[in-house]
């Protein structure tokens, strides 16, 4: 019964008592990333499996009214507000703020244990759009590491915050993009995958030695095989974007990393029906809009699905989750994208199903949930587009993610319902002397027809989608969302206020404002037999950027250069 | 086909850009000077601009507040905008001050004070 064995006191004990062996202290490695803590988050999406859910079950609807702040740290700097997903390991927290200012605190009282702020070429970073924010480390083989927007990779000693090495991936200078996602730690090898979308690039994901920084492998998202090449026409794959800019996840039993890719540019085309042939990029564009197997130890492609062939709508797959569970004798992995719909697949990226959480869908009439087949999807031409797309460029879901309940089977996941009006652009790529965005449009966020922009949390069964429960927020949350072991689920919303809701009902047990909106992670561990509660509050970045003029209101006075991490416990 | 700014920046305003901004945009060729950076000289297509880079940020061209302002009937003057664009503003706006000569830049304002509401 280990279950039983996981949550007694004397589980937690011992583990209190182990958190003070240095040995133990930096033990943080796949074995144990793989079986996920009881009190830890080892990793960007809790565990590999990439549930978003922490077993500790002291926190409890009978209780929670109870939920208090324990201790607040502010990072300083956070333009754009915080994004960032903290990590724990053995009662000490990882996280980030803008800049990638890196930190190690206390886990039971905020205690600051060391700070590492880069130096970062502030020059390039005054002309990145997608900058300064940063979303995390990734923690193993004793160190900490950290990507920057200016194209490096940098791993820390986990006990003292000691640069350990510093290795240089992308020439930011010449192509914009750095790093803003956190990395992936996985048997040795460091995975990290550059931003791309909209830049004139070939979006590279990178795997670095954990022990010396020397990089073992790059994939290339655009045209990174023979046969990817072919479905790039009129050598647009020298332009095409990709990317993977959020960590995805490591299959232990087949040892393969699975990732979500980006757009490729222009994010929109005008082609017409024609895709294959016309438009600025002819072709499916492979391997944008897609999920990827990749051999952790060479970078090399195993498996795909490419989500959405010849992606015109910048709705691409580059969200990170990839839920990993079992049902009836099959292994499934879940992985939602940008346009709203969620696919199923098995341990191979194999189809299995798809389904939609968004009400609000008109890039495609549907998605075959059989053979993936886009169905009645809508291809731009040159002038405005009479109808307005649905969702809005900020995606049917955030890049942040839902959770998993294995107690309840109920995945839990927020939709956005929102649009924009179009104007189809020709454009051209400009990668001199510096990448610029090619986005090929005019645009305009836009209410759904007939109604007002609004956000769900959804309670589904992730392999269905048939839907337990809904709560409805005036504007869509953007954060990622936590579920526990005690029957909670937790929002962040984007007006700054902390929901619980009870993880069968839905019915809120408890809510608390944390000052400012929060668009970045939320965790859940455990010190000395308490149990936490960790939430990053700042707003500011490419979708919240938009709310002060969309929804005005609270809003309008949000700050978008403040942030802070917010621990909160029972009293 | 890629480009670097030259090529863009040199391209003749096309048939689909607004009629009504294609008088206001079409400018003379301009010297590089040369204490400025080694951004090109020339006739700047700045509808296509938008579109291409702007726009992801200053909805419908120019014309709607989005991540950033609306620009069309914007009270700043000439000064601002120039400042704003060569410098940027941190956390907000990226700094175009190595990409864009003067010239070009007042290209920009140009297409900026033209700026009229949607008719389609």
């Amino acid at each position: 019964m280990r279950k039983q064995w996981r949550q007694s006191s004397f589980y937690i004990a011992t583990i209190a008592a182990l958190a003070a062996s240095p040995a133990f202290a930096q033990g943080v490695d796949t074995a144990r990333i793989d079986a996920g803590g009881q009190n830890d988050w080892l990793t960007y999406h809790g565990s590999y499996r990439s549930y978003h859910y922490s077993p500790l079950a002291q926190i409890n609807p009978g209780n929670v009214a109870n939920l208090n702040v324990a201790w607040i740290h502010i990072p300083g700097r956070s333009t754009r507000g915080l994004q960032s997903m903290p990590l724990v390991a053995d009662g000490v927290l990882y996280y980030t703020g803008s800049y990638s200012r890196t930190f190690a605190l206390n886990g039971a009282t905020g205690e600051v244990i060391w700070s590492y702020f880069p130096e970062l070429d502030e020059g390039l970073i005054a002309r990145q759009t997608h900058s300064p924010y940063n979303r995390g480390v990734a923690i193993g083989e004793g160190k900490v590491y950290v990507g920057t927007m200016d194209g490096r990779l940098i791993a820390l000693d986990m006990k003292t915050g000691k640069v350990m090495w510093d290795t240089k991936l992308i020439d930011s200078q010449k192509l914009t993009v750095g790093f803003t996602g956190a990395p992936l730690y996985a048997k040795g090898t460091i995975v990290i995958g550059a931003q791309g979308g909209e830049w004139p690039g070939r979006g590279p994901i990178f795997g670095v030695d954990a022990a010396s920084g020397k990089k073992k492998w790059e994939f290339l998202t655009v045209a990174g095989t023979d046969e990817a090449m072919k479905t790039w026409g009129n050598d647009s794959w020298r332009t095409g974007g990709g990317g993977g800019w959020m960590p995805g996840t490591y299959d232990s039993e087949t040892n393969t990393i699975l990732w979500g890719t980006a757009n490729p540019a222009p994010l929109y085309d005008w082609s017409g029906s024609d895709y294959k042939t016309q438009g600025a990029r002819p072709g499916d564009n492979l391997y944008t809009s897609s999920v990827i197997g990749l051999d952790v130890d060479s970078g090399k492609l195993k498996f795909y699905h490419q989500e959405l062939p010849h992606d015109t709508w910048d709705f691409d797959s580059a969200v990170g989750e990839f839920v990993m569970l079992d049902r009836d004798g099959q292994k499934y992995v879940v992985h939602p994208n940008k346009s709203g719909y969620i696919f199923v697949y098995d341990r191979n990226l194999g189809l299995k199903n798809v389904w939609r959480i968004t009400q609000n869908s008109n890039f495609v009439k549907n998605i075959d949930p059989k053979t993936g087949e886009l169905i009645g999807r809508r291809d731009f031409s040159a002038g405005k587009v009479a109808e307005p797309l649905c969702p809005h460029i900020s995606g049917g879901v955030s890049w942040n993610a839902g959770s998993y309940d294995p107690k309840t089977g109920l995945y839990y996941k927020l939709g956005q319902e929102w649009c924009m009006t179009l104007d189809i652009v020709k454009t051209t790529p400009i990668v001199a002397p510096q990448a610029q965005l090619n986005i090929g449009a005019d645009f305009k966020i836009a209410p759904p027809p007939g109604g007002q922009i609004y956000g769900h949390l959804d309670a589904r069964d992730p392999i269905t989608g048939a839907k337990k429960w809904e709560v409805r927020f005036p504007e869509p949350p953007l954060a990622s969302v936590l579920s526990t072991g005690g029957g909670l689920v937790f929002v962040p919303d984007s007006r700054g206020t902390l929901h619980a809701y009870d993880a069968e009902s839905g019915t809120e047990l408890w809510n608390h404002g944390d000052g400012t909106g929060h668009q970045g992670g939320i965790i859940s561990y455990g010190v000395n037999g308490k149990q936490y509660i960790a939430v990053v509050a700042g707003f500011g970045g490419m979708a919240s950027d938009d709310y002060a003029p969309t929804f005005g209101g609270v809003y309008k006075s949000m700050p978008r250069d403040d942030g802070a991490l917010i621990v909160y416990s029972l009293k | 086909m890629k480009l670097n700014w030259n090529s863009l920046l040199n391209r003749k305003i096309s048939a689909l850009l607004p009629l009504i901004l294609a008088t206001s945009l079409t400018v003379s060729a301009t010297p590089a000077r040369a204490e400025q950076p080694a951004a090109p000289a020339g006739q700047i297509d700045v509808p296509q601009l938008f579109a291409t880079t702007c726009g992801w940020c200053h909805s419908d061209g120019g014309r709607a507040a989005g991540k950033g302002p609306q620009l069309m009937d914007t009270k700043r003057d000439d000064d601002f905008i120039r400042n704003r664009i060569k410098n940027g503003k941190s956390g907000a706006m990226p700094a175009f001050g190595a990409t864009f000569d003067d010239a070009q830049i007042d290209e920009i304002i140009k297409y900026i004070r033209a700026l009229k509401p949607d008719q389609g």
